[in-house]
């Protein structure tokens, strides 16, 4: 084994050691941007969704459809 | 040389103490596998499926985890700040402490001394043992950091010391439990709240147990084996400061669609998903750097190992962040497809990468070579193929499982019982257990290398020193 010496210096490549790849970066605004619509769609105060209005508008039709006991 | 010829032996015993928890973890694990599919297997309740499962949890995670975490952080931080341990005696007392108290954790969980929380489990008495650990283990690193020789700090540095603190807040918040007894307790929050700190606590012990430690050794271990410098440091400190940055808000994802309110839920979700980048800057930095000679994946057979570490670290947080997301949560949670990503995680991520590191450091501790390269390269086919059985097995019928959960008659009613979701699941039990017997195999292969190199070295120490110097200890 060729063992590089245990500095800092010695451990990061010279040329390339201030890159991010572009898609790299795309990837990390892209997510901050997704995370900021997704946190506003789904917030009560913001879009008014809430998980309990979902559950409801999900069992509304299969309650409809059960027989009346 | 002679300087760290102590604490490398303080090295070595966390390292082989790692070893022996996780033969005993693994064999549980194997145990447990086989009763859930043949139930005559849970002999007395001291060896049930219950009391068991927390043993290998607890086993995994803080046997062969924190021992190998212990141990491999010793060696990169005395490298990398160029200078023996501050507190050598501190090491060594430490590690006997550790072995007695997962010997103790293994006991009490058996007997059903438990707090009930996931990865939590430990008592109030031995969650004390755990503090005094982590305080001496942390003086140790911190000493040794405050008092280095090299000025500048690697990367592997960063997410040490980040190990270091997060771990020590993470564990003394959720394990603040009030005593009635020896061996019970309750936790200090009630209801909600209990469920909520739990979860903080619970996803991120994965955070900083299973991911940054285990990232440290890859930085410094990928570039040491393979003599390619990392590609790019402003890449590595930008990802861990993001990854650091936003672990800490993620915990809530584990309860979606239940009565946490459903902004902390949206929160934990966004920081999730957001957690991708930060992941794949490392499993791009790996890439890259191994990009700059691909041969090593042939000529240095090491080189493997933290690749394919670094590809399922890489699967592993794109597949957790999307399960936090509504639309999936909703159909994998609670089912088999959850154990299935987090050996994914331990087996193909943390065990990978531990096992490619201790094949570096057992070597170098006595200047000698692997004992057999051949046996190595047999133990990462094995491991490897074990794994991918184990986890595509519990994908698929987590789905399964998840889908028939789901299905409806038309007037609302579900369409099968828990017992046809049951039943549907054999067959995947099955090969499970399958998949844990090829990954023992690797692993049985794994700890006679380590221990054959050992036995070369001590051979080869003897040789080279005839009068051998009074015992440090």
């Amino acid at each position: 084994m060729s063992d590089i010496p245990d500095t800092a210096e010695a451990m990061e490549a010279k040329e390339t050691s201030r890159t991010l790849p572009l898609g790299w970066r795309l990837l990390f605004w892209g997510l901050i941007a997704w995370g900021a619509a997704y946190l506003w769609l789904y917030t009560p105060a913001t879009s008014g969704w809430s998980q309990a209005g979902e559950y409801e508008k999900a069992t509304a039709a299969p309650a409809a459809a059960r027989p009346a006991k | 040389m002679n300087e760290y010829r102590y604490d490398n032996q303080t090295v070595q015993g966390f390292i082989l103490s790692s070893i022996f928890w996780g033969v005993v973890g693994i064999l549980v694990g194997l145990l447990i596998s086989m009763q859930l599919w043949a139930p005559a297997l849970n002999f007395t309740p001291w060896l049930s499926y219950g009391r068991l499962r927390p043993v290998h949890t607890n086993g995994l995670a803080l046997g062969l985890g924190v021992g190998a975490i212990f141990g491999l952080t010793y060696y990169v931080v005395m490298r990398l700040c160029r200078r023996p341990l501050v507190f050598p005696r501190l090491a060594r007392a430490q590690l006997w402490i550790f072995n007695l108290a997962i010997a103790a954790a293994a006991v009490t969980l058996m007997m059903g001394k438990t707090q009930s929380l996931e990865y939590a489990e430990l008592e109030w008495p031995l969650d004390i043992g755990v503090v005094v650990l982590w305080v001496m283990f942390a003086v140790n690193v911190f000493a040794t950091i405050v008092k280095r020789r090299e000025e500048q700090m690697y990367v592997s540095l960063w997410y040490v010391i980040a190990t270091v603190v997060a771990v020590a807040i993470l564990y003394l918040v959720n394990n603040a439990f009030i005593p009635a007894g020896l061996w019970k307790s309750y936790h200090a929050y009630a209801g909600l709240n209990s469920a909520n700190v739990q979860w903080w606590y619970g996803h991120n012990a994965v955070g900083f147990i299973f991911t940054t430690p285990i990232l440290a050794f890859f930085y410094y271990f990928l570039p040491k084996t393979t003599g390619l410098p990392i590609f790019s440091h402003r890449l590595s400190i930008v990802s861990f400061w993001s990854l650091v940055f936003a672990y800490l808000w993620t915990g809530a994802h584990h309860l979606v669609y239940t009565p946490l309110p459903d902004w902390i839920q949206t929160l934990a979700i966004v920081f999730t998903m957001f957690l991708i980048a930060p992941s794949w800057g490392s499993v791009v930095n790996g890439y890259y750097t191994v990009g700059a000679d691909w041969s090593k994946m042939r000529s240095q057979y090491l080189t493997k190992f933290f690749v394919v570490g670094i590809t399922f670290y890489g699967l592993q947080t794109v597949q957790g962040p999307t399960q936090a997301l509504r639309v999936v949560s909703q159909l994998i949670h609670y089912t088999d497809w959850v154990p299935g990503h987090v050996h994914m995680g331990t087996m193909g991520w943390v065990t990978m990468t531990i096992c490619g590191s201790i094949y570096y450091v057992i070597p170098r501790i006595y200047g000698t070579e692997i004992h057999s390269e051949k046996v190595a390269n047999l133990h990462f086919w094995l491991v490897l193929v074990g794994q991918l059985i184990f986890s595509i097995t519990m994908w698929i019928t987590g789905i399964q499982q998840g889908a028939m959960w789901k299905v409806m008659n038309a007037d609302g009613t579900l369409k099968y019982t828990f017992m046809d979701g049951l039943v549907r699941n054999y067959p995947y039990w099955h090969t499970r257990t399958l998949g844990g017997i090829i990954f023992t195999a690797g692993m049985v292969l794994f700890v006679y290398n380590v221990l054959k190199t050992i036995q070369k070295g001590k051979a080869l120490q003897a040789s080279q020193d005839p009068s051998p110097a009074p015992a440090a200890a």
